[in-house]
């Protein structure tokens, strides 16, 4: 445990020192694989699909605010699903509009949420967002994870529906833009999911901030408890199609994740070294206030005995004692 | 000579003034009514637009029962219900507005407020000295 406290405190240095570079890399990171997603899952529009505009486009969104980096995700989306059909890019739009006034209306700064939880999907591990959202964000975190599942479910339809939905022989485009919302709006999948989702962020948040010991153990263990039971119960009653196996080691899976989170996490607003300039009437101050390491690492002291060491002091000491008792 | 606790002070001044300070400060330039009226003026333009998009995909979804029923149906209560419908969503959604503008807008005069105190015990400190 000390071992793993220690690389906590390690990691935490580290990125309070180079926070400079190691947040534009991430950032570009997590954009590369969010395009790359975009492009390996949807790719119907061939321009936009070859690896340079994905690169440039992460490099942009490296050092430029998280908002810009779900600005262009939005983009290429758009651009791949009007490739697909003019209905299918109709749709989206709807979505795109539920989501601007639902969430980014409201100029929130949990962009993150709204990002991973298509990306999750993807992977086939979202479980674990719900939880991630209630142990670190507030429950208005549950309004992006819930944008980001309906998105999911959007594109899920489109790209499962591709051939019938980009036959340009198939029905008018009035029928097909009416089967496409038909077909999204029926699907009971994705509405068990966001009430299960939002429940849990709600949970989870609601039991991390009670008094208690253990607190956020409990909210996870509550929330995934929760999450599978909603899913369970909603595919039962309204008899989705959910594989209860993958229901139950997805969200297994999620709670080791969001516990492994919960303990490196650290507040990152409060750990940044923070460079200001001030001045009085005497002074220009220019001040570097770099947080303090909680844990330090244990110093390692190796004592060697050797046997013959040992043997001397032994026998020094030995014979003090009979000095002392011819003494006395 | 360096005070080490007025440099202290300053800092932790000048860190939140260099980031949430900033937004704050952007907000309680407006008097409380300014501030949450203009975010409900935005909130009407978004919410209009949408309502409209939504009509608009509405109308689409029922193209062929609406092209048919269209001299029979009964406009003006169909306008009534749809107008109804706007009102409802408007209402509810400028609700929403007024409540979340508010709190952020009482939050961002309680930091401003703290920054003030520790402005006159910055005083306080130079004063000692």
């Amino acid at each position: 445990m000390t071992n793993l406290l220690v690389m906590k405190e390690y990691i935490k240095g580290f990125y309070a020192k180079y926070e400079d570079f190691i947040l534009p890399v991430l950032k570009f990171l997590l954009a590369l694989i969010l395009f790359f997603t975009i492009n390996g899952q949807l790719g119907y529009m061939e321009k936009i699909n070859s690896p340079v505009i994905p690169l440039v486009s992460a490099l942009l969104c490296s050092f430029m605010p998280m908002g810009f980096m779900v600005f262009l995700c939005a983009v290429f989306l758009l651009a791949h699903v009007y490739a697909l059909s003019l209905e299918c890019m109709a749709v989206l739009l709807l979505a795109y509009i539920f989501i601007a006034v639902v969430y980014l209306r409201f100029s929130p700064k949990e962009h993150l949420f709204l990002l991973l939880t298509p990306l999750l999907f993807c992977w086939g591990v979202p479980y674990v967002l719900p939880l991630a959202a209630g142990l670190f964000g507030s429950p208005v975190s549950a309004v992006p994870v819930a944008c980001g599942v309906i998105l999911y479910y959007v594109l899920f339809y489109m790209t499962g529906n591709a051939q019938a939905l980009g036959s340009t022989e198939a029905d008018a485009i009035l029928q097909r833009f009416r089967d496409v919302t038909m077909g999204i709006a029926d699907n009971k999948e994705m509405i068990i999911t966001v009430v299960a989702f939002v429940v849990t962020t709600v949970l989870v948040y609601l039991i991390r901030r009670m008094s208690v010991d253990y607190s956020r153990a409990i909210a996870i263990l509550v929330g995934t408890l929760a999450d599978i039971v909603i899913l369970l119960v909603g595919d039962l009653m309204y008899e989705a199609n959910f594989s209860i196996a993958s229901v139950i080691f997805g969200s297994i899976l999620g709670a080791l994740a969001a516990l492994v989170m919960q303990f490196f996490h650290f507040n990152l607003d409060y750990l940044r070294t923070e460079k200001v300039q001030f001045e009085d009437d005497e002074y220009y101050y220019y001040v570097k206030a770099v947080p303090k390491m909680a844990v330090t690492a244990p110093e390692k002291r190796v004592k060697k005995i050797t046997t013959r060491r040992a043997h001397q002091n032994a026998r020094r000491s030995h014979s003090k004692a009979r000095a002392k008792s011819g003494r006395n | 000579m360096v005070n080490e606790q007025k440099v202290l002070q300053m800092t932790k001044m000048a860190v939140y003034e260099s980031g949430e300070g900033r937004k704050d400060k952007a907000v309680s330039g407006y008097f409380r009514g300014d501030y949450i009226g203009l975010q409900m003026i935005l909130s009407f333009l978004v919410i209009t637009a949408a309502f409209a998009a939504v009509a608009a995909a509405y109308v689409c979804f029922n193209f062929e029962e609406l092209m048919a029923d269209i001299y029979t149906m009964d406009l003006v209560e169909m306008g009534r219900s749809v107008l109804g419908a706007y009102l409802a969503v408007l209402v509810v959604y400028l609700a929403v507005t007024w409540l979340v503008y508010a709190v952020r807008y009482n939050r961002a005069r309680k930091r401003l407020d703290t920054l003030l105190d520790d402005l006159e015990s910055l005083e306080e400190i130079d004063e000692e000295i």
